[in-house]
């Protein structure tokens, strides 16, 4: 009975758990802290050319995770460049329970401290920035785009570049931002305000920590300590390393780079090229035609999996999540696009080619930070010719920090082999204890070991190597066995078991068979021969 | 042999109280309360079967590549794995680096004064050390540095050694045993069949074009860097039975896990690894010491 209850616990609690699982539900976006009667969510959409003419709900959105990353380093590098439809945008979602035409005054802030009114107006201020995002005024609120019940909500598709705080597509804000509402007659004492927080990732992650290249024999070994820093709001811990590779000329050292483990800025906006976190790819790969595009319905066509980076949640940020199940992490690009955007990183400025970040110079899979010390040889090189190398650290959000540029020259090498070469020794390969004991080629023993030879090893690969590898090296021992009627007599000793061995295996024409009866046959006499014994012991009588 | 007697005499009448400890006295009818009479108590030094012994031994080891047959009194293995440039290391056996081995033993044979016994040992031992940079010469051709004005390289060269060896050993364990003097000494003697490879910078096995490859000569002859060599180990060691430390848990040992005892030993460990003198073989002997920790089961 209890085996029976076992049993069926074991069924169900998986059943249970992918129930569980598969019935979590998906937040569909991050509200804000409103009051005033107004509410607001925030959520994030790729926004394409086509989803333009389309009304808000068949919009293309993205997932939670995604949207929390869109602030980072690669993000911020590409938001200037936004100024095309094909963007990341984020929107926000503000509704009132005014009737329409009711609201008088609304205005969106970024930054931090925007609900103080004198740091709102004080020009000089930096840490709060107002933005104009798509015709917000009261007239278009009023408008509306949609009514929820009685009350109007209006969609705001702010371009990504204008959330960078304090200055547009500024890439030196870390942290916590808030998006301000204030909707009112008087901006001084709104009527309602509403703070959705956004997270600002601009500073990717820590660079390694003293790189350096040493040269080796057709390699280069790139070694970097890695560093030694917690998460703060202001700097990622690296979760991967990347080797960026060129020769002297600028060009690739390997035909066939690996995949990159960091977001590229193309012309058009931003290519995730890979899922370093263990899911499948994310968008395409340059010049591979593409793999993810949006089709008529505004849904991406490519099965791409949700929720594939982890969420966001240190600092308090929201992840802004939006529809997670359907609409998973993506890329909205032209996957003809392969123009790489040039650059701010500013230690490779000497280093155009490698600048870019260009995927196609990568040379080393993504490695995870372990231990202090990380050292990766490139090989593949031609000695004497000179090479850089670039050590990328890669944040958990794909953003990428390059180290400063490293040159080196692979030079040949003489390793203790080859130095033992040098000096003269012949040492190679392995002996074993041969024939020359019986002293008679046409001895039968002999005889029976060639046959064994010819007709049992010779049948296998790794016989036929055997039998190489002996006549090889077994010279020298089998000289020193003859030299000698002692060691002829242990010799012959010791080649017993392996001529017992071999007229088994001659016999039954199988050498596996022939091992297992000379292992099995000594164990199992003996058991014989206890079990003989203990049936012929005498009955002792016992008496009290 | 009269000293060895005369010793074990004097260490014996020594010892008469530890001797006699476990004759335990009958208990006085009168304490028992009354309890029957069954005579006697039996012996409390029940030991379980004692067939087996494993070890694990750590040794500072160096093998004398450099009297290799064919190197001709060069020494590129000091030359590598010795820091080159002050001029005092030429020549000189690179210092130790541990090797781990673990012994496993058959104890066919046991007798009053000892037992015998079969073991099997295998171990690892590897070092590295970075290569040295080849020069290159006017015409183009790579060419050997000259020790002790070499560069070293990036990439690393590692020696890896796993000895393997058969051997017969004796315990003279009677004086712990019967007299309990927590001393075995013992003796190991046998083959040992060490088998090394050598990585290159890549941690692939070695792969040596020698000579190195030239304008005239691009495909010299190629070898890897593996083989094996036989050769003759030897072990006279001392061991130090850690019963006589608490006698009633190594009795709870032996009762509940059937380890019969537990030794700290140090033993002198002499290897004359050479493949018998053979050319084509490395010279891997070393004479050091072993210590460890062992279990008789």
């Amino acid at each position: 009975m209890l085996r029976s209850y076992v049993l069926v616990a074991l069924v169900l609690l998986p059943a249970v758990a992918f129930a569980q699982a598969s019935t979590t539900p998906t937040t569909t976006a991050a509200p804000g802290s409103c009051t005033g009667g107004l509410t607001a969510t925030i959520s994030f959409a790729a926004r394409t050319a086509a989803d333009k003419a389309k009304d808000s709900s068949s919009r293309t959105s993205i997932s939670a995770s995604y949207a929390a990353r869109v602030f980072g380093k690669a993000e911020c590098q590409c938001a200037p460049q936004e100024d095309s439809l094909d963007a990341i945008y984020m929107r926000l979602q503000v509704s009132s329970g005014l009737s329409s035409g009711a609201i008088t005054n609304v205005t969106a802030w970024v930054g931090t401290g925007c609900d103080d009114y004198l740091t709102r107006i004080n020009k000089s201020a930096v840490s709060c920035r107002q933005f104009q995002p798509m015709n917000l005024t009261p007239s278009s609120f009023n408008a509306g785009s949609g009514n929820i019940g009685n009350s109007v909500f209006y969609d705001l598709w702010v371009p990504a570049r204008e959330l960078f705080s304090p200055a547009t597509g500024s890439c030196d804000t870390d942290g916590t931002n808030q998006i301000w509402i204030f909707e009112g007659l008087t901006q001084q004492m709104p009527d309602a305000t509403c703070t959705v927080p956004i997270s600002e990732r601009s500073t990717g992650a820590s660079k390694p920590v003293s790189p350096r290249a040493t040269s080796g024999d057709s390699a280069v070994n790139v070694t970097f300590d890695v560093p030694t820093i917690s998460n703060t709001p202001t700097l990622r811990q690296a979760t991967y390393f990347q080797i960026l590779c060129s020769d002297d000329a600028g060009n690739p050292v390997k035909p066939n780079p690996q995949q990159a483990y960091y977001s590229t800025c193309l012309a058009s906006g931003i290519e995730r090229r890979q899922n370093i976190f263990g899911a499948s790819n994310i968008g395409s790969s340059t010049g591979d035609g593409g793999t993810t595009t949006t089709d008529d319905a505004g849904t991406l066509s490519a099965g791409v999996p949700s929720g594939a980076f982890p969420a966001v949640t240190d600092g308090g940020v929201a992840d802004a999540g939006v529809d997670a199940g359907a609409n998973p992490d993506m890329t909205v690009l032209d996957p003809l696009d392969t123009t790489i955007r040039p650059s701010v990183f500013e230690s490779l400025a000497g280093y155009p080619y490698l600048a870019t970040l260009d995927p196609k110079y990568v040379c080393t899979a993504g490695t995870q930070p372990t231990g202090t010390t990380q050292t990766n040889r490139i090989d593949g090189l031609v000695n004497n010719q000179i090479y850089h190398f670039v050590i990328v650290s890669i944040d958990d959000y794909g953003n990428p920090t390059p180290s400063d540029v490293l040159t080196a020259q692979p030079q040949p090498a003489e390793d203790l082999y080859g130095a033992l070469q040098q000096a003269g020794s012949k040492a190679h390969g392995f002996c074993f204890v041969a024939t020359a004991a019986y002293g008679n080629y046409d001895h039968p023993q002999v005889r029976l070991l060639r046959e064994f030879r010819d007709n049992v090893l010779a049948a296998s690969a790794f016989g036929r190597a055997f039998v190489r590898g002996y006549y090889r090296h077994s010279p020298p021992l089998a000289a020193w066995i003859a030299r000698s009627d002692g060691r002829r007599l242990v010799a012959r000793g010791l080649l017993w078991p392996l001529v017992v061995l071999a007229s088994l295996a001659l016999a039954l024409h199988s050498l596996v068979l022939a091992l297992f009866l000379v292992v099995a046959l000594p164990f199992a006499a003996v058991r014989l021969r206890r079990r003989l014994r203990r049936r012929s012991a005498p009955f002792v009588e016992v008496t009290a | 042999m009269k000293r060895l007697i005369l010793f074990l005499a004097l260490v014996t009448s020594a010892s008469p109280r530890l001797a006699a400890a476990d004759d335990m006295k009958p208990v006085p009818q009168e304490q028992l309360g009354g309890t029957p009479d069954f005579g006697p108590r039996p012996r409390m030094s029940y030991e379980s079967p004692q067939h087996f012994a494993v070890e694990i031994k750590f040794t500072p080891y160096t093998p004398h590549i450099d009297r290799s047959k064919g190197l001709n009194g060069q020494t590129p293995f000091s030359d590598l794995f010795e820091p080159q440039g002050s001029g005092q290391n030429e020549g000189k056996q690179p210092p130790r680096r541990l090797l781990t081995t673990v012994e496993f033993d058959y104890q066919f044979l046991r007798r009053a004064y000892g037992n015998f016994g079969i073991a099997i040992t295998t171990g690892f031992y590897r070092r590295t050390t970075h290569s040295f940079v080849y020069g290159t010469n006017a015409g183009g051709d790579t060419v050997a540095c000259q020790v002790p004005n070499c560069t070293r390289s990036g990439d690393q060269t590692g020696l890896n050694i796993v000895p393997l060896s058969a051997m017969l050993v004796y315990r003279l364990d009677v004086l712990a045993n019967r007299y309990h003097i927590p001393l075995v000494p013992y003796a190991k003697v046998g083959i040992g069949y060490y088998v090394w490879w050598i990585n290159d910078g890549g941690g692939l096995t070695s792969t040596a074009k020698f000579p190195r490859p030239t304008a005239a000569n691009p495909t010299p002859l190629q070898t890897s860097g593996y083989g094996g060599s036989f050769g003759i180990v030897l072990n006279p060691g001392i061991a130090l039975q850690l019963d006589f430390i608490e006698r009633a848990a190594a009795r709870t040992m032996d009762h509940e896990l059937g380890i019969n005892h537990t030794y700290l030993f140090c033993e002198l460990a002499y290897a004359n690894i050479n493949g018998f003198g053979a050319k084509n073989k490395l010279d891997l002997s070393d004479t050091t010491l072993n210590a460890g920790i062992g279990f008789e089961f």
